[in-house]
């Protein structure tokens, strides 16, 4: 039996350049008895992965969950005092429910923040993917130099005003702390 | 717009929250707790579940959350554990079952080693199935960084896997 | 007919423009005819390639996974005139105040910084770095993802060294 094309899809597949149906090809093939030996290492991950998915939670899960969730809300009926809030408790859930889907909806686009720029204009001058790492990182660095160039002198600057402040409060204070 | 009911659209999902949070969690008591506390948090903002793009994403997210929350909380073993698998020789036993037993252990402890966003993202796509877009819905990433994370993910799985086996054998 | 090619030219480059340009692209638009700047690229393909090689060891690991929260990367430098440039830099930010933010800013004895970004719902989605240091200039723009973690990442796995400081 011809193997090449397995192979080129585990060739593709740590590239991550295969598609979901052709990742399960490939489970579906390590699950066969009859593994060449040559490919027979990789046998146990995609036999592994398989399996992974058979987990399931315990079957008391369902009357568990269900029983905190359907389990009766409120029991205030004896508190006629609540009555007269009653239009209150409303107003302010309205607001809860405002506030809470202004999150939510903030976070649900959140979650796919897109970059609107246009890099088509982007002409890699790197063909080399080595040489821009360190372009790459030489420029991080330099980056990173700047926030601490400035954390440090913010620091500075605050221990500076902290010992003026205590020159402030405190009358015994010698003249000699004083904001450089 | 379908109405979304608990019974019928999210407790279905227990399993697959189930298995990422133990995958994050690698306890399974605390995963199934995050998975209750996953659905009761769902459950109290069943107000907006039509507003939600894909309901499932979004349930996984919250699980993820949260197992993260909670393995933070507990944090700091689980960094240092890289070292030790690759002390462990693998005995090559006569006995085929027991080598692949013992295969499987090896593959399960390599990919709970792998950093927790690798080992999510790993879980999402090679044993959920999911697309590389819904992945980053849910870790709320781009799908550059997820095939990135993937891609090493895989790449340290299979280095690993083969020096470990080449010392075996 | 130059007059025809100018205007078509401009029609051209504003329909660009009105997608998004990020910092450097601006710039570098602003500034075609010179030739004393030079412009660095990377774009999100090769980002990706870079992702993709291995790393050799601890510190490389580091500064993937920060380059992780990156999608691309432009560099502008020049290595005279930096007052000039730097001053050109700043006019851009200010017709954008909307867009950018500023984040850090510093002005030494013999360096000018600043560093701006453009947030989108609280995550940094462009940073731009000026800065202008004995008459060289330089940008340093990326395009990404990059949260509170990154910046935070950024500034404590590259603590610089003190020895050669000034």
């Amino acid at each position: 039996m011809d193997y090449k094309y397995i192979e080129q899809l585990l060739e593709r597949f740590w590239q991550c350049e295969t598609s979901l149906e052709e990742e399960q090809i490939l489970r579906t093939f390590f699950q066969q008895k009859e593994i060449p030996a040559h490919l027979l290492s990789y046998k146990h991950l995609f036999v592994y992965e398989q399996t992974a998915k058979e987990v399931k939670l315990g079957n008391d899960f369902d009357a568990k969950i269900l029983a905190r969730i359907e389990k009766p809300v409120v029991t205030a009926h004896h508190v006629p005092f609540s009555r007269h809030l009653r239009p209150l408790f409303k107003a302010a859930a309205v607001v809860a429910i405002i506030l809470s889907l202004g999150t939510a909806a903030q976070r649900s686009f959140h979650r796919d923040i897109e970059t609107d720029y246009n890099y088509d204009t982007y002409k890699d001058t790197y063909t080399d993917p080595q040489v821009a790492y360190g372009e790459i990182s030489e420029a991080l660095m330099s980056v990173s130099e700047s926030i601490n160039k400035y954390q440090e002198q913010y620091a500075n600057d605050s221990v500076a005003v902290a010992a003026a402040n205590t020159e402030d409060n405190s009358q015994v204070a010698p003249d000699s702390i004083k904001k450089e | 717009m379908q109405e979304i009911s608990f019974r019928n659209d999210i407790l279905p999902l227990k399993d697959k929250l189930f298995r990422l949070a133990l995958r994050i969690t690698q306890n399974s008591a605390e995963a199934e707790d995050i998975v209750q506390d996953t659905m009761i948090k769902v459950w109290d903002k069943r107000n907006e579940w039509q507003q939600l793009e894909s309901l499932e994403a979004y349930c996984l997210t919250v699980c993820r959350n949260l197992a993260i929350d909670r393995s933070q909380l507990k944090a700091t073993q689980n960094e240092e554990l890289t070292e030790e698998t690759q002390e462990k020789p693998d005995a090559s036993s006569p006995y085929e079952d027991l080598v692949h037993e013992e295969r499987m252990q090896l593959v399960h402890r390599l990919f709970n080693q792998l950093p927790e966003k690798q080992r999510s993202i790993m879980q999402l796509r090679d044993i959920e199935g999911k697309s590389y877009k819904e992945i980053a819905d849910i870790l709320n990433l781009t799908e550059e960084q997820v095939k990135v994370n993937l891609f090493r993910a895989r790449q340290r799985i299979k280095q690993q896997y083969t020096k470990i086996e080449n010392y075996g054998l | 007919m130059k007059r025809a090619l100018t205007i078509g030219c401009t029609i051209v480059f504003t329909a660009a423009t009105a997608m998004a340009q990020d910092f450097v692209s601006r710039y570098m638009w602003e500034n075609k005819h010179d030739t004393l700047l030079h412009c660095v690229s990377v774009s999100p393909k090769m980002m990706e390639e870079v992702l993709k090689t291995d790393a050799k060891d601890e510190v490389q690991e580091e500064m993937r996974n920060i380059m992780m929260d990156l999608k691309s990367m432009q560099i502008v430098s020049s290595q005279t005139k930096g007052d000039f440039y730097f001053n050109k830099a700043e006019k851009i930010i200010e017709k954008n105040i909307n867009r950018f933010e500023p984040f850090i800013s510093f002005n030494d004895s013999n360096e000018n910084c600043r560093i701006m970004v453009r947030k989108k719902e609280g995550v940094i989605i462009e940073l731009v770095m000026f800065s202008h240091k004995n008459d060289h200039f330089r940008i340093i723009n990326f395009t990404g993802c990059m949260n509170e973690h990154f910046i935070d990442n950024l500034a404590k796995t590259m603590i610089p060294k003190q020895e050669d400081k000034d």
